[in-house]
């Protein structure tokens, strides 16, 4: 029996079990073994974005509209597509400028400004404190619901349970208490928190396990499968309309407003922010996590349609839409499973609740509280040290701030509200940061003042079409706005701002305010002036992959200031222990050694205002060094040059880099080219000597027997004319060679009959193939179109692929064709011998020269290894093409074209 | 062309792939009130149509092995 202890138990239990995991994952984070380094961590890291507006509001808002509910899940699906280029370049860009929040982001963008840092803030704040009291109220919500167990009644109004005995009270101390000794164990530079992320992926875990158990009970528990569902709600009429997407008005265009919403929002929600930026430990995570993350999401909403329409069916009215996922198994006596879901809908709150208020308090503290902190003149005093204890107490406060003003919010403000439009008004809050977000990393031309006017426009429309309405509908403002605009006028209807028409509360919302800020954020920058901090940090983050990785090295500062002071500095905020680490690795890494009245040179300016900034923003950081070094500004040329310098040098060696490895190309080539001259030495030398090897024995036989036989003495004779004749084409070949390679060939092109040519070259080559007993066939017409070119050159080719054949002939029973088509622009001869044909390796350099075929059957061929390069280049002389055809064992063709009328080669 | 700028070409199609099937018009040609299986078009059209988004996002993400050299 599901009783008041028991759910009470388990709810503390979750918690205690959260406090022991992030507590073995700070542990583990301290002995270097870090548990959240893989992306699986990280991307159910992300899906902190699944809230309880996810857990339970989804349901709900299909249960009214159907798809509705989607588009803030395909949004962030989208946006994962776009964020390997986006995304990766806001990690790259805050951890080189150790960058812990969005205020910080933007702010550090346009200058380091202070105000524009603050604002951030204010709106992220006021924004999402409703969100926030959205999480409680599910808390609260659930926790009355299932303590009826196994009676299903709704909740009275909020407002008549004292505080003091209300859970949602106790739960959100204790949510404030986790974020405290998690979110805020130590002041450190680049503000990871290992332990709160492992407990925030554990609850994604559970999340989902507990709705996907809840899923799978109403589908086939109830129901059998997804088909007989919807069968059966097709059956009710209301049900049925849900069907199909409702497109009257504005639906499709609300859709993709809608999508568009949570596409940008994914980058703007403080909490997103700290799991995807702040707390990513390896930037290759990304790779992994942009289709994880949408893997969950697809997981986490497979069952919402069901669960919508089960509920629907299965309850009369009375019971609400946001709690089916609870109430159907609290109706069908799943005592286990309610227990199941109520915590899984715990975890999807608590966990926003725990980052969204560590974000929050970050930058409360940096961008609130410290830079008026800073102005006082006791922060300031040298005197007074160790500051950090004073930074983790104003987050530690401001941390219970934003949990308590939510817990007001939802116990005054936030009764009246659906799950679902509480959270949307946030996300339209939070969008307002898109422009300049965008803006910071993609376009160079935006400026502070630019950035500035754009959120203040957002936020004013913000406030103007979603809060005013709402306040109205909470009864603190006369309806009379609502429906007869501001002073009567009906231009100015919150709710259709302009006369605008036809779009849902959050679209119009959407579309008002986004059009005024991104208007203005484009419109002031182009128009305003840039001053050269401004100009630096938009050159740093636009093109942050152009720059090193470390900004130090890029410094854009000059000025004087001294060691000490700059590490007394660093020691009030980061202490004594961890300043000196920092300066120690900065001195090692560049061997310096400072005496007791160094001056710092701007590197170590630079360094040390980076580390400042992890710590207290940027803005503070930048105030804080300013007091300590007397700055000379520099002017924007100066910023000009230094930049363009930095970028020059990193250019130039991209280029070298180029260079070498064109050189290496080369010299590789080069080594191959005087392998193969070597090679071609070696073979011609030896293709010289074995003929006049057997002229020089003939004739000394003949010098020793003067008195031989007539026969003999022809027949010796014979083989010392052909061996010298052998000889003669050799040479020939190769002066033939040296003459085309040089460019010194006489060609002499005139008109001829092709069909000459080849009649010719086969009358020089018949012997050859006689010797042989090789079998001939032609085909040559009688009657060819005239052709161009140099006879002898031609016969020459036609000659050398011939005896190519020959020599590559089978010895017995050899066969060669040679064969002359006619085109209508080329004639076209082939060779085709039956040998044993060529290996693929070596068609391809068959024609280059001093290349001979490595892989035959019969060992190396003998010849110069010329011919064919000789014949490639008349072919090519010519205007023709030459090519080899082949397989092993399968013979070969050797075939080139000759232009039928070719322009007079000159 | 170097694998990350390929890298990136494929994760921007695949973003206007799914930018374009979402939205309307394409997303308006299965707003029919038919079933499929029992199950509505739209809502099988709707969750498919995510599931090979998010598969088409896997591919375009993964790293190429790198290209093998002619084999000499």
């Amino acid at each position: 029996m599901l009783t008041t202890e028991l759910i009470l138990l388990a709810a503390f239990g979750y918690v205690g079990v959260l406090f022991a995991i992030a507590h073995w994952g700070d542990r583990r984070a301290a002995q270097g073994r870090s548990i959240i380094s893989n992306p699986y961590i990280y991307a159910l890291s992300l899906a902190v974005y699944c809230t309880a507006w996810t857990f339970y509001g989804s349901v709900g808002r299909a249960a009214a509209s159907g798809l509705g509910f989607l588009p803030t899940y395909i949004g962030p699906t989208l946006a994962c597509a776009l964020g390997w280029v986006v995304l990766r370049k806001i990690i790259r860009i805050s951890k080189t400028h150790r960058i812990t929040s969005i205020a910080d982001f933007i702010a550090s963008r346009y200058g380091k400004s202070g105000a524009l840092a603050s604002l951030v803030t204010i709106i992220a704040v006021v924004g999402i404190i409703p969100y926030i009291s959205l999480q409680l109220k599910a808390i609260s919500m659930s926790y009355n619901i299932i303590s009826q167990y196994p009676l299903i009644v709704m909740p009275r109004y909020f407002a008549d349970i004292p505080v003091l005995r209300d859970t949602a009270f106790y739960v959100a101390l204790l949510l404030a208490l986790f974020a405290i000794l998690f979110g805020t164990r130590h002041l450190d530079a680049t503000e990871r928190h290992e332990g709160l992320v492992a407990a925030i992926a554990f609850e994604s875990l559970v999340k989902l396990v507990a709705f996907i158990a809840a899923g799978l009970f109403v589908t086939y528990g109830i129901y059998r499968g997804f088909g007989d569902l919807f069968t059966q709600a097709a059956t009710v009429h209301r049900l049925q309309e849900l069907f199909i997407f409702e497109t009257r008005g504005s639906g499709y265009f609300s859709w993709g407003l809608d999508i568009m919403l949570s596409m940008v929002v994914l980058i703007c929600l403080p909490r997103q922010f700290q799991v995807m930026v702040v707390e990513n430990v390896d930037e290759s995570h990304l790779q992994k996590a942009i289709w994880l993350f949408p893997l969950y999401l697809l997981a986490i909403n497979l069952f919402v349609l069901p669960i919508a329409f089960g509920g629907a069916m299965q309850f009369a009215a009375g019971v609400d839409a946001d709690t089916f996922v609870l109430t159907l198994p609290m109706a069908r006596r799943q005592e286990a499973l309610s227990l199941l879901v109520f915590i899984g809908g715990m975890s999807a709150a608590t966990g926003m609740v725990i980052v969204e208020t560590v974000a929050l308090s970050t930058m409360i503290c940096n961008d609130l509280v410290m830079p008026v902190l800073l102005r006082l003149p006791f922060a300031r005093s040298p005197r007074r040290r160790g500051l950090s204890g004073l930074v983790l107490n104003i987050r530690r406060g401001s941390i219970a701030l934003v949990v308590l003003s939510a817990y007001a919010y939802f116990r005054f403000v936030g009764e009246a509200y659906a799950l679902v439009s509480i959270g949307l008004m946030s996300f339209v809050a939070v969008a307002q940061f898109a422009p300049a977000m965008l803006g910071a990393i993609f376009w160079r031309q935006g400026t502070r003042a630019g950035a500035i006017s754009g959120l203040v426009a957002g936020f004013a429309a913000w406030c103007y079409t979603l809060v005013l309405p709402s306040l109205v509908e909470a009864g603190l403002i006369s309806e009379e706005l609502i429906t007869w605009g501001p002073w009567q006028t009906a231009l100015l209807k919150p709710l259709q701002l302009f006369g605008l028409q036809g779009l849902d509360p959050i679209a119009h919302a959407l579309f008002w305010s986004l059009l005024l800020n991104t208007s203005c954020y484009m419109g002031v920058s182009l128009f305003s002036r840039k001053s050269a901090l401004e100009l630096t940090q938009a050159a740093l983050f636009v093109d942050v992959f152009t720059y090193p990785a470390k900004p130090e090295d890029s410094s854009l500062w000059r000025g004087s200031a001294l060691v000490t002071d700059l590490s007394s500095l660093l020691e009030r905020f980061l202490g004594k222990q961890r300043t000196a680490e920092a300066l120690g690795a900065f001195a090692r890494e560049r061997s310096l050694r400072w005496g007791p009245l160094a001056k710092a040179d701007p590197a170590l300016v630079t360094y040390a205002e980076t580390l400042l900034a992890g710590a207290i923003g940027s803005a503070s950081a930048r105030v804080m060094v300013a007091s300590v070094v007397t700055e000379e500004p520099l002017g924007l040329d100066e910023v000009m040059h230094i930049l363009d310098e930095t970028r020059q040098v990193i250019a130039y060696s991209r280029e070298l880099e180029q260079a070498t490895a064109d050189l290496k190309t080369a010299n590789e080539r080069l080594q191959e080219l005087d392998r193969l001259k070597n090679e071609f030495i070696s073979t011609v030398t030896h293709e010289l000597r074995t003929p006049l090897t057997a002229v020089r024995s003939i004739a000394e036989i003949l010098n020793a027997n003067p008195k031989l036989p007539a026969d003999q003495y022809r027949h010796l004779t014979g083989i010392i004319i052909t061996e010298s004749e052998r000889l003669t084409r050799l040479i020939n070949q190769v002066l033939d060679f040296q003459r085309i390679q040089t460019g010194r060939m006489a060609w002499q092109p005139q008109p001829l009959d092709f069909g000459e040519v080849c009649r010719e070259a086969l009358r020089a080559a018949r012997p050859l193939m006689a010797e042989k007993r090789i079998e001939l066939l032609t085909e040559v017409p009688q009657t060819l179109p005239p052709a161009h070119g140099d006879r002898d050159r031609l016969v020459q080719a036609v000659l050398n692929l011939l005896s190519n054949a020959v020599k590559f002939c089978d010895t017995t029973g050899g066969r060669i064709a040679l064969r002359l088509a006619v085109h209508p622009d080329r004639l076209q001869v082939e060779v085709t011998d039956n040998g044993a044909g060529i290996h693929p390796e070596d068609l391809k350099v068959i024609f280059e020269e001093f290349r001979q075929a490595r892989h035959s059957p019969r060992g190396r061929p003998s010849g110069s290894g010329l011919g064919l390069a000789i014949t490639r280049r008349i072919v090519e002389f010519h205007g023709g093409r030459i090519w080899a055809e082949s397989a092993p064992g399968q013979g070969s063709t050797f075939a080139f074209t000759l232009p039928v009328s070719p322009p007079p080669p000159d | 062309m170097t694998p990350e700028s390929l890298r990136q070409r494929r994760l921007a199609g695949a973003f206007v792939f799914g930018w374009i099937f979402f939205n309307y018009p394409i997303f308006s040609l299965f707003n029919l009130p038919l079933a499929w299986g029992g199950i509505p078009l739209l809502y099988s059209y709707v969750f498919l149509l995510w599931a090979a988004l998010i598969g088409v996002i896997m591919l375009a993400a993964r790293r190429d092995p790198p290209p093998s050299g002619p084999g000499r």
